[in-house]
């Protein structure tokens, strides 16, 4: 693993300065982004605005830079050794890319719930504490109650509070998959992200936790932005406002998820979501 | 608008608690190198002028100026010989069957917990069997023989253990392949299992048979010589070895014979050394060659 | 069977032939020997140890040799208290331990989290070879390196010492520690690691936070089995530590450890059958049993770990 670079300039201000984003300003927009793993080009030239507090699923065949692309928004690549990006993710103005932004700081600020369930070993409750406790977010005093009330929130969001409110201090991972990918999401919301990333969360889970977690999408939206990259198209039409299709790479088509699916514009989206390939 | 850029104060303490972590972690990997060369250091400018003709030819000697090591030389190269044509055929035969015949019951998983614990048991221990069964209870005194076996009941676990290894690196298609043209179980490892763990358990062997020239422990207990101004002719005549020698040199008084220690400490190296390089090779070359 | 068979004769022809299938079956009894070995010697380190052992008690009751203080067997009179050597068994696990586990551990983490691939590709094989030295050579450099440091150093220390030899038998069971939590840390989920990142976490925070509590059993196991190392580590130890079975606390002073005293009294020449010979199958089944019992925590805390993350 590469180490964490590049250092923040140490100087002191307040945390979130920015100014108040308009309503219709895009959450984060990508301008010609192109990712490269050594020689091998995994997105060619992808521009896409994702606007705020709505629901966006990218989908495509896999191998198609989907879940790269993902990654990108929240610097997750940074750790994959011989990687390289070019062109610009715009948050709030800022390049997430820019030398001076410190991906710590961008991993607060959009969240991430992963392929499988990956809560930490420690109890229920330490998980969704966890975030803040690092990043240095809970008051100094009444720590415990600021804690207690930020767990149930947070479990209440995520639909997981009757089942679990009475063993909060068991691990998390004596869950069940869908109670453990709820408690990561859970996990996510804790920071207060202003993006949620989702990057196949339902792919290891049954049917009806699969359920829940859509449902659970469903209740968030409005609240956060939730970008959500899926192999599962039903999963998209039912969850998403807009659909953006990526193939080999290229984002192909994007645009309002009924669209989409109804009157495709693209040969290669309609091939794609009447099952010709993928 | 930077916000992402401007650390606050706790972020940036974070950062600097990380790089602080980071320059601790390196100074930690760094001292084993360090000692790793303060040693060789050590060795080098004690005992190099030291090794010399009449060194490597010469026995031992009262005087140190006179001191040779080739009674310990001639000593561990018959001991390990020995030990390798014991321990080699046992320990590999022990790995194929629990690898290719054993079948999965209560016996073969005594057999393997009894290797895993044997490879743990202090080498000295294996002295204090070696000199109650060979030098004791078989008569066979405090000889090459006594030895050489000793040792090879020492490394025959780590023989076990790395050979297995070995073997069940080859693709199980290979075995389905032979066995699909009608080979018997014996005929599909003979002619294609074997061939192709040849450089994993070769490499196994070499480096498990350089552990046991470095012993001193067992040895010393089944009573190897610390004086022996003669070269073994016999597997039953009474032996040195190299790192008994050693020992023995460095126990002496005498700061003169610190140097001789350095310098029989220097030769045990190389040799060592070879014999690892070997390993490397030998797993280097069957890499390229073999590739599934 | 290469002619082609008639129909009804395929049944016949599928028979075992009984030649070979009596010289696959000799061949699998040999191999089946072979592995046999590993118990035979298990046996016969038990039944060596024990039969000895038991002569030994025969004179000494159980209860003067594991708690008497004074251990004096070749004096007149006698003295069989083991717990001088015990003592001095443990100034070297402590000693060592106190060395390998830190720095085991902190390059561990350094080569699983931070290491570039050409830094792993260095280190890692220094550190083999630093585990391949032999542990007389570690003995000599004891002496002629680190016991004069630490005489120059620090007042009161004695020419042989506890001290020294810990420090020795600490740089040999470094790697095995670094190697072993290395593994343990390696065998992390990666998932685990990014959930930690995506949090906002430095790498400082994840590993500190997540991966040695993630890993703590690997790393339990690694300690245990160093301990284990460094209590039946002989060639240092009995060169650097001296001969002098004593209770103490100082470890600039002499000891003598349960192998030390082994390789004592091996080196003269014992009597068969006198109450020295059967003195080193007693001190042998102790030392045997201590580490057996090392090896077998060590291995059932490996086991449960593999079983978390599999």
């Amino acid at each position: 693993m590469v180490s964490q670079s590049p250092s923040p300039s140490p100087t002191a201000a307040p945390v979130r300065p920015q100014a108040a984003p308009t309503p219709d300003s895009p959450a984060l927009s990508c301008e010609n982004v192109n990712f490269f793993y050594g020689e091998t080009q995994a997105i060619q030239n992808v521009t896409i605005d994702v606007p705020r507090g709505k629901v966006i699923a990218f989908i495509g065949p896999s191998g198609c830079g989907k879940s790269t692309l993902l990654r990108c928004f929240n610097r997750m690549n940074d750790f994959i050794p011989d990687s390289r990006l070019e062109g610009r993710i715009l948050f709030h103005g800022q390049d997430l890319y820019a030398r001076e932004v410190d991906p710590v700081q961008v991993r607060r600020r959009i969240g991430m719930v992963f392929q499988k369930p990956n809560p930490f070993p420690k109890s229920i409750y330490d998980n969704i504490a966890w975030g803040p406790l690092i990043n240095g977010l809970v008051p100094r005093s009444g720590r415990r109650a600021w804690l207690d009330a930020l767990v149930e929130r947070c479990l209440r969001g995520a639909a997981l509070w009757d089942e679990v409110k009475d063993r909060l201090g068991e691990s998390g991972l004596a869950l069940s998959g869908g109670q453990q990918q709820r408690l990561c999401i859970a996990r996510a919301m804790a920071l207060e992200p202003e993006i949620i990333l989702m990057d196949e969360p339902c792919s290891a889970l049954d049917p009806r936790s699969t359920q829940r977690v859509e449902d659970l999408i469903d209740e968030l939206r409005g609240h956060y932005t939730i970008i959500i990259v899926t192999h599962n198209m039903q999963q998209a039409a039912r969850v998403s406002d807009l659909t953006a299709f990526y193939y080999l790479g290229e984002l192909v088509e994007y645009g309002p998820t009924d669209e989409l699916f109804q009157r495709p514009r693209e040969p290669r989206t309609e091939a794609y979501i009447t099952g010709r390939f993928g | 608008m930077n916000s992402l850029a401007v650390a606050d104060a706790q972020l940036a303490a974070r950062h600097r608690a990380g790089r602080r972590f980071e320059v601790l972690l390196w100074l930690m990997t760094a001292a084993g190198v360090v000692m790793l060369v303060l040693l060789l250091i050590q060795i080098l400018t004690q005992g190099a002028t030291w090794v010399r003709g009449s060194f490597l030819t010469g026995v031992a000697s009262i005087r140190p100026e006179r001191a040779g090591f080739l009674p310990a030389i001639v000593g561990s190269v018959a001991i390990i010989a020995i030990t390798g044509l014991v321990a080699v055929p046992v320990g590999v035969a022990a790995a194929v069957y629990l690898e290719e015949f054993a079948p999965r019951n209560r016996l073969t998983s005594i057999i393997e917990t009894n290797v895993s614990n044997l490879a743990g048991v202090p080498a000295i221990v294996y002295g204090l069997l070696g000199l109650a069964l060979f030098v004791r209870a078989l008569s066979l005194g405090r000889s090459l023989l006594s030895g050489a076996l000793t040792l090879a009941i020492l490394v025959l676990p780590t023989i076990i253990i790395a050979s297995r290894e070995a073997i069940r690196a080859v693709p199980q298609s290979l075995r389905l392949a032979a066995l699909a043209v009608g080979a018997t179980r014996w005929q599909t490892t003979w002619h294609h299992v074997l061939p192709a763990a040849l450089p994993g358990v070769l490499t196994s062997v070499i480096l498990a048979l350089s552990r046991a020239l470095g012993e001193a422990a067992p040895l010393l207990v089944i009573g190897a010589a610390s004086y022996v101004p003669f070269l073994p002719r016999k597997l039953s005549d009474s032996f040195t070895a190299m790192p008994i020698q050693i020992y023995t040199w460095s126990a002496m008084p005498q700061a003169q014979f610190q140097n001789v220690a350095a310098a029989g400490i220097i030769v045990l190296l190389v040799v060592l050394l070879s014999m690892n390089a070997t390993a490397i090779i030998i797993r280097q070359r069957a890499g390229s060659k073999l590739k599934w | 069977m290469s002619e082609l068979h008639e129909v009804g004769t395929i049944g016949p022809g599928l028979r075992r032939r009984r030649g070979r299938f009596l010289g696959e079956e000799g061949i699998r009894l040999g191999l089946a020997a072979a592995a046999g070995v590993a118990i035979v010697i298990t046996l016969g380190i038990a039944i060596t140890l024990i039969s000895e052992a038991l002569r030994f008690f025969a004179h000494v009751g159980l209860a003067e040799f594991l708690f008497g203080r004074k251990w004096a067997p070749t004096f007149k009179p006698p003295a069989f208290g083991v717990l001088p050597l015990v003592a001095g068994t443990l100034h070297i696990v402590v000693g060592s331990c106190l060395i390998a586990v830190p720095l085991g551990l902190g390059a561990a983490l350094w080569l699983s989290e931070y290491a570039s691939d050409r830094g792993r590709a260095i280190i890692k094989p220094t550190l083999e070879v630093l585990a391949g030295i032999p542990s007389v050579v570690f003995g000599y450099f004891a002496i002629n390196a680190i016991t004069p440091l630490l005489r120059k150093i620090m007042p009161g220390v004695d020419v042989f010492n506890s001290l020294s030899a810990s420090v020795v038998v600490g740089v040999m069971v470094l790697p095995l520690v670094a190697s072993l939590c290395d593994d343990a840390f390696r065998a992390v989920p990666r998932a685990l690691r990014e959930g930690a990142y995506a949090l906002g976490a430095t790498k400082r925070e994840v590993c500190i936070q997540v991966l040695i509590p993630a890993a703590l059993s690997g790393v339990l196991a690694a300690v245990v089995l160093a301990v284990s190392r460094a209590v039946g580590e002989t060639m240092a130890v009995a060169l650097a530590a001296g001969n002098l079975a004593q209770l103490t606390l100082d470890p600039r002073q002499s000891i003598q450890t349960m192998t030390g005293f082994i390789v004592q009294i091996s080196a003269g020449d014992v009597a068969h059958g006198s109450v020295e010979y059967q003195t080193l199958f007693a001190v042998g089944l102790l030392l045997f049993l201590i580490t057996l019992a090392m090896n077998l925590i060590a291995n059932y805390i490996f086991r449960k770990f593999r079983e978390e993350y599999e």
